[in-house]
C-alpha cells in the first residue's frame, strides 16, 4: 500500500498554487501591504525623533505593524478566496474534476498560508532594514516572533475561510478581527468579573499570549526549540480545528 | 472498464430550493456512446439536474451514479467533462495555465499534460492563442475554451449545458459535427437545449422536464411521434 497518494498531493499542490497566484493578483492585498510599508517608514521616522534606543522604537512599531497587516491580509484572503469562487462560479470547473471538497477546501487554506508567509517575509525584510538604519540588528528572537505571527495568521485565515461560507465578506473580516482581539485579551478578561462569558471566551478563542514574545524580542531572549514547537503546535491545532469545522460546512453545501 | 457499466444513472432524484421543489422523481440512464438530450423551458430544472450529477448540489432523495460509483464520490468524476452554460473561467489567466491547473487535478504527468493541452487546444482551434489571457477572448473563443477544458483527458462522458446558446450558425454547425465525432468515438453525451432542431439532429434519446417533473423519456422516434400528436 502506498503511504502517500501522489495524485492527491498533486491536486493539493495545484489548488494551493492556484490560490497563491490568485492572491498575488488581488489589488486589495497589495493595498494592505503598501499601507504596512508606509507605516513602517513612519515608524522609522518616529524612531529618529527618540533620543537613544531608536532601534527599540523601530522594533516595537515594526512588529505591531507587521502583525496587524498580516492579520488583516489573513482575514481578507480567507473571506474572499472561496466565497468569490462560489459566487462567480469559477469553483465549478475544478470541482467537476476528481477532487473532493475537503481536498479543495484544505488546499485553499494552504495557498493562503503560503501567501501570508511571502507577505510576512517581505515585511520582515523591510523591518530588518529599518532596524539596521536605526542602529539595531535583526535577532533570532525577532524571527521567532515573526514565525509566531505567521502561525496566528493561519488561525485567522482558517476562521475567516469558514465564516465566509455563510457571512458577507465585510462581516467575515470584522468577526475574524474581533475574534483576534478577544484572543489577545485573555489576560484582561481574566481580571474582569464576567462569570461564564469569561469561561466561554477562554474555551472558544486561542490564547493570543502564546504567539507574542513581548520583552523576549527586545532583550534577545529567544525561545528554546521545544517552546517554539509547542507554540507552533498550539497554533496548528487551532487552525486545524477551524478547518475541520469549515470543511463540515463546505462538504455538503449546495453551491448556487 | 466494461462497456456494460452505465456512464450515468439517475434514479428517482428529487431536489428542492427551500420549500420549492425543483426536481421530482427524475430517473434515466445514459448508455455508452449515446447522445442524450435534456429539454425543457427555463426553470424546468435542467441545470439543477446537472449540478446534482456533478456534486455541486445534493439530492434530497434518489441516487446518482457515474460509471457505477455514487456521484458523491469525487473519483466518479475521473472520466467526465463538463461545459457549463456560461464561461466560468478565470479571465486573467491564460488558457494554457488554466488547463495545466485542471490537468494537475486529473493527475496527468507533466510531459503528458503538455501534449494533452496541445491536443485539446488544437481540437477546438485555439492553439494560436493558448498562452494569451482569456480576457482577450471573444465569446466564441470562450465557448471553445470551455470545450477544451471539458475534453482534457479524453473523458467518456460529456455533460454540456446549453452548448449551442449564443453561437452563430457556423459555430453551431461545427459543434454539431464535433458531437457526431464524439459519438463515433463511443463517448456518451448528455446535453441540454432549447433548440428542437438540435435535438432532431443529434439526440438518440430525450428527456423532457416540465417544472421539475419528467414529462417524457424515450427515443427520438417516440418523441417525434408524440410531437406529431400534439404533445410537443
Amino acid at each position: 500500500m502506498k503511504l502517500v497518494n501522489r495524485g492527491l498531493v498533486r491536486a493539493h499542490a495545484a489548488i494551493a498554487r492556484q490560490t497563491f497566484r490568485d492572491l498575488l493578483r488581488e489589488r486589495l492585498l497589495y493595498n494592505v501591504f503598501f499601507v504596512a510599508l508606509f507605516l513602517l517608514f513612519f515608524g522609522y521616522l518616529a524612531a529618529l525623533l527618540v533620543f537613544g534606543h531608536q532601534d527599540r522604537v523601530m522594533l516595537d512599531f515594526g512588529v505591531m505593524i507587521d502583525a496587524f497587516s498580516i492579520y488583516l491580509v489573513a482575514a481578507s484572503a480567507g473571506a474572499r478566496m472561496l466565497r468569490k469562487e462560489i459566487d462567480d462560479r469559477t469553483a465549478y470547473l475544478p470541482l467537476s474534476r476528481p477532487v473532493s471538497r475537503p481536498c479543495y477546501y484544505f488546499s485553499k487554506w494552504c495557498g493562503i498560508v503560503g501567501f501570508l508567509g511571502l507577505n510576512l517575509a517581505l515585511l520582515t525584510a523591510v523591518l530588518c532594514l529599518g532596524l539596521q538604519l536605526t542602529g539595531g540588528h535583526p535577532t533570532w528572537a525577532l524571527f521567532q516572533q515573526m514565525a509566531l505571527i505567521w502561525v496566528e495568521a493561519w488561525i485567522v485565515a482558517a476562521l475567516s475561510l469558514w465564516l465566509s461560507l455563510f457571512l458577507r465578506q465585510g462581516i467575515t473580516i470584522m468577526v475574524s478581527l474581533a475574534f483576534l482581539f478577544l484572543s489577545h485579551n485573555h489576560g484582561p478578561l481574566a481580571l474582569m468579573n464576567l462569570g461564564w462569558i469569561k469561561k466561554a471566551l477562554g474555551v472558544l478563542t486561542p490564547d493570543g499570549r502564546w504567539f507574542l514574545l513581548d520583552t523576549r524580542v527586545y532583550y534577545e531572549m529567544p525561545l528554546h526549540w521545544g517552546g517554539l514547537a509547542q507554540r507552533f503546535g498550539y497554533g496548528l491545532l487551532w487552525a486545524i480545528f477551524f478547518i475541520l469545522i469549515g470543511n463540515a460546512f463546505f462538504y455538503r453545501k449546495n453551491l448556487q | 472498464m466494461s462497456e456494460r457499466v452505465l456512464p450515468l444513472s439517475v434514479q428517482d432524484v428529487s431536489f428542492s430550493f427551500g420549500n420549492k421543489p425543483a426536481l421530482r422523481g427524475v430517473s434515466f440512464d445514459v448508455n455508452p456512446g449515446e447522445v442524450f438530450a435534456l429539454i425543457g423551458h427555463n426553470g424546468a430544472g435542467k441545470t439543477t439536474l446537472f449540478h446534482l450529477i456533478l456534486g455541486y448540489k445534493f439530492a434530497r432523495r434518489g441516487r446518482i451514479s457515474l460509471f457505477g460509483k455514487t456521484a458523491l464520490d469525487a473519483s466518479s468524476r475521473r472520466d467526465l467533462g463538463y461545459v457549463p452554460e456560461r464561461a466560468y473561467l478565470p479571465m486573467e489567466q491564460s488558457l494554457h495555465s488554466y488547463l495545466k491547473y485542471l490537468g494537475d487535478l486529473q493527475n496527468f504527468d507533466s510531459g503528458g499534460l503538455n501534449d494533452e493541452i496541445e491536443r485539446v487546444a488544437s481540437e477546438v482551434g485555439l492553439q494560436a492563442v493558448v498562452r494569451q489571457p482569456m480576457r482577450s477572448f471573444s465569446k466564441g473563443m470562450l465557448q471553445k475554451a470551455m470545450l477544451a477544458q471539458a475534453l482534457l483527458g479524453n473523458p467518456r462522458l460529456l455533460i454540456l449545458d446549453e452548448p449551442m446558446s449564443g453561437l452563430d450558425p457556423d459555430a453551431r454547425a461545427q459543434l454539431r459535427d464535433r458531437i457526431f465525432r464524439w459519438k463515433e468515438q463511443r463517448k456518451s453525451i448528455l446535453f441540454s437545449t432549447h433548440a428542437l432542431e438540435d435535438v432532431e439532429h443529434l439526440a438518440d434519446r430525450i428527456l423532457v422536464l416540465d417544472q421539475g417533473m419528467q414529462s417524457f423519456l424515450g427515443s427520438k422516434g417516440e418523441w417525434m411521434e408524440t410531437a406529431k400528436g400534439g404533445g410537443r
